[in-house]
């Protein structure tokens, strides 16, 4: 038999992240922290420092001040944004722990904004919805919060790669021992053996929007393909108003007109929310379809949301939105000019299933960040980020990088060294390298836009029923049926067809869990079962893989365990 | 029409734009010693490569995005 050296290039590690971005930087971070001892690797299919969403955003996260009581956060999001779905206990540590994190990463060298008696310079958040009051506050994080972070993770010891995009996860029995993937610039197989792997690679969003081109479920594939539990996934359908001249958001949503000069947004959502209901947006569709569409937003309308944000000292931010709205100028519409809306995919379907360690269902694999904000259910029947309250993909994605990065150490330093069988490792490189094979059939693009076909489709994933789901997914199907024709010319092309995989089994996870929940929750909404239905669906779906299907389940919500109850 | 413009008569040849693309759309040429804007079409314009270069040599033009119509 071959030696799995013969096969490509092996390393060896104690802890093992997938994934650079935010989640991942800070649990090498903590894991090291944890124990100087313990050996970590963190690996990225781009470049450490400056991949993933961190540095794309609003650079802003949800925390609790003097005065804001996490109570009174934990009840407004699960009687209106989780719907008793959310794991209340874990809610309440995760935004009482938020104001110390933030500070825990200005220690380690990131550029928080701040007062001059040193605390972190706060305001509520002025964005979305200008009607409704929110009682809690955020807290800056510039948008270069990688570098610090990379820096801090080196000088500890932490060994990084870039470029390589890990594919599958090695099994031994039933515990995780590591990855196998390639480098996207010279083909090399890789294969990393480690005794704990956390996945820190990102939510899916399918490609649907421009700066979320990263999220493509490629560490939820993975888990699932090996056997790790799935929750929750039917929530992972973020619908946000979109601009048609720059794919950017409308950040103020009560300004949204019909073609008649109306304004909508106050007809479908007369009681201001704290983020865009899906409400909102079959309001949308309905104005179209009833024939007064196109939908408008007019920035004139309303007064400059951003002036608050503006005010915080966050170099890379403004350097950011200048350059963007320069460039508008240059070759679009100038940014306050009325401007035609619709409504576009950000999906963020995050649905791997952890537990308050961030543990998934199987020995050796944690999910932090991304990855399971969802699957953590601490979000409840609700996308995340951002789960209606914008700042806490950042905030949760820091937390859990926090407790999985300390949590996988402790494990990684107790546990045996993995054996990896060259049979599977074998197997697995013939599965990766297969479109390498081919010179025609079927592409990368194609595929994505066959999901997308479907996924972007309110009739499909936000207007669901029975009908419509079930022809939803024997579109996703036909796409699946020719994944075995998937070809590449070279790395880069090789990395896409397993996105597009990845993707196609995100969109099918998302629809089979919508199919099971029979009653309308949280952003879940069937048209032929419109109520929420609390006597039969306090329940979570769970998605697992068996003999090569995808198989729901439901679990009860331990209601009785938590603090509010319907 | 050129999506990911660098003009190489300016270009340092420090990488940084190589780096700073977070969808693989920038490359190093290894035999010209150049950057190469070697998938282009995978460009989403975000301006990271263009806002990260120090001699500010690279023009991102933006393109339209491909629009599944939702409804
Ligand atoms: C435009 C935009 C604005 C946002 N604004 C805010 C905001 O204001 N406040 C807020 O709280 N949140 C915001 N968010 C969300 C927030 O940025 C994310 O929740 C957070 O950054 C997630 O961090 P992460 O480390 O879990 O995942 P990511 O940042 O997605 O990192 C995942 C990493 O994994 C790598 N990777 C992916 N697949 C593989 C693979 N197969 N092999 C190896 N590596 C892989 C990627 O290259 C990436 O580096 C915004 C997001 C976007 C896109
Ligand atoms: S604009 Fe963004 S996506 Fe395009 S090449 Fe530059 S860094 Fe890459
Ligand atoms: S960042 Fe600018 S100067 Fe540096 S290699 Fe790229 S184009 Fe050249």
């Amino acid at each position: 038999m071959a030696k799995i050296e013969d096969l490509g290039e092996v390393i060896s590690t104690d802890v093992l992240i997938v994934g650079g971005g935010i989640s991942g930087l800070v649990a090498a971070v903590k894991a090291k922290e944890e124990s100087s001892k313990v050996e970590v690797l963190l690996v990225d299919k781009q470049t450490i420092g400056w991949s993933g969403k961190a540095p794309k955003g609003g650079g802003f996260t949800l925390v609790l001040t003097e005065g804001e009581d996490a109570d009174d956060f934990v009840e407004y999001h699960v009687r209106n944004i989780g719907y008793y779905l959310n794991d209340q206990e874990l809610l309440y540590s995760w935004v009482t722990q938020m104001y110390a994190a933030v500070e825990q990463l200005s220690a380690w060298g990131v550029r928080v904004p701040k007062n001059a008696d040193g605390k972190l310079n706060t305001m509520k958040c002025p964005l979305f919805d200008p009607r409704f009051k929110y009682k809690w506050s955020i807290a800056g994080i510039d948008l270069d919060v990688l570098f610090p972070l990379r820096a801090r993770a080196r000088k500890t010891g932490v060994k990084t790669l870039n470029k390589i995009q890990v594919v599958e996860l090695l099994k031994q029995d039933d515990r995780i021992v590591g990855t196998v993937g390639f480098n996207l610039i010279d083909g090399r197989f890789y294969i990393i053996k480690a005794k704990a792997t956390i996945l820190a690679n990102g939510s899916c969003n399918y490609k649907a929007k421009r700066m979320w081109h990263s999220g493509c479920g490629d560490g939820i594939g993975a888990a699932y393909r090996a056997g790790a539990e799935i929750r929750n996934a039917e929530f992972g359908n973020f619908f946000d108003v979109h601009r048609k001249d720059n794919d950017g958001p409308a950040f103020d949503y009560t300004a949204l007109y019909n073609a008649l000069g109306e304004n909508i947004s106050l007809r479908y959502i007369p009681v201001p929310r704290s983020d865009i209901p899906s409400e909102l947006v079959l309001g949308m569709e309905k104005e179209v379809k009833e024939g007064r569409g196109p939908i408008y937003f007019d920035p004139s309308a309303v007064p400059d949301l951003f002036k608050p944000l503006s005010d915080w000292p966050r170099p890379n931010f403004h350097n950011f939105f200048g350059r963007t709205i320069s460039k508008e100028l240059k070759y679009g519409a100038p940014p306050s000019a009325r401007v035609e809306v619709s409504v576009a995919l950000n999906a963020e379907l995050s649905p791997i299933r952890v537990d308050h360690e961030m543990k998934t269902s199987l020995a050796g694999l944690w999910a932090i960040g991304d990855t399971s904000q969802m699957g953590s259910a601490i979000v409840g029947a609700v996308y995340s980020p951002p789960a209606m309250i914008r700042g806490i993909g950042l905030g949760l994605a820091t937390r859990s990088g926090m407790w999985g990065g300390s949590s996988a150490a402790r494990f990684a330093s107790q546990a045996s060294a993995p054996k990896v069988s060259e049979g599977e490792v074998k197997r697995l490189k013939e599965v990766i390298f297969a479109p390498m094979g081919r010179t025609k059939g079927f592409s990368a693009e194609e595929t994505i836009y066959g999901i997308q076909d479907v996924m972007c489709r309110v009739q499909y994933n936000l207007r669901r029923s029975k009908e419509r789901l079930e022809e939803g997914l024997s579109k996703i199907e036909k796409v699946q049926q020719r994944l075995p024709e998937l070809w590449a010319k070279d790395g880069h092309g090789l990395g896409k067809c397993h996105e597009a995989r990845n993707i196609a089994v995100c969109g099918e996870m998302t629809l089979r869990a919508a199919l099971t929940r029979t009653e309308s929750r949280g952003t879940h909404f069937r048209e032929d079962y419109p109520n929420r239905d609390d006597k039969n669906w306090l329940k979570w779906t769970i998605i697992r893989e068996k003999s090569g299907k995808m198989v729901v389940s439901t679990e009860p919500v331990p209601i009785e365990k938590y603090k509010f109850k319907p | 029409m050129e999506r990911v413009k660098i003009d190489l008569d300016a270009c340092n040849k420090c990488k940084i734009c190589v780096d700073a693309c977070f969808v693989d759309v920038i490359r190093w040429d290894e035999k010209q010693g150049v950057p190469v804007a070697a998938y282009p079409e995978d460009c989403v314009w975000c301006y990271a490569c263009e806002i990260a270069c120090p001699v500010q040599c690279i023009e991102v033009v933006p393109g339209t995005p491909r629009f599944v119509e939702p409804y």
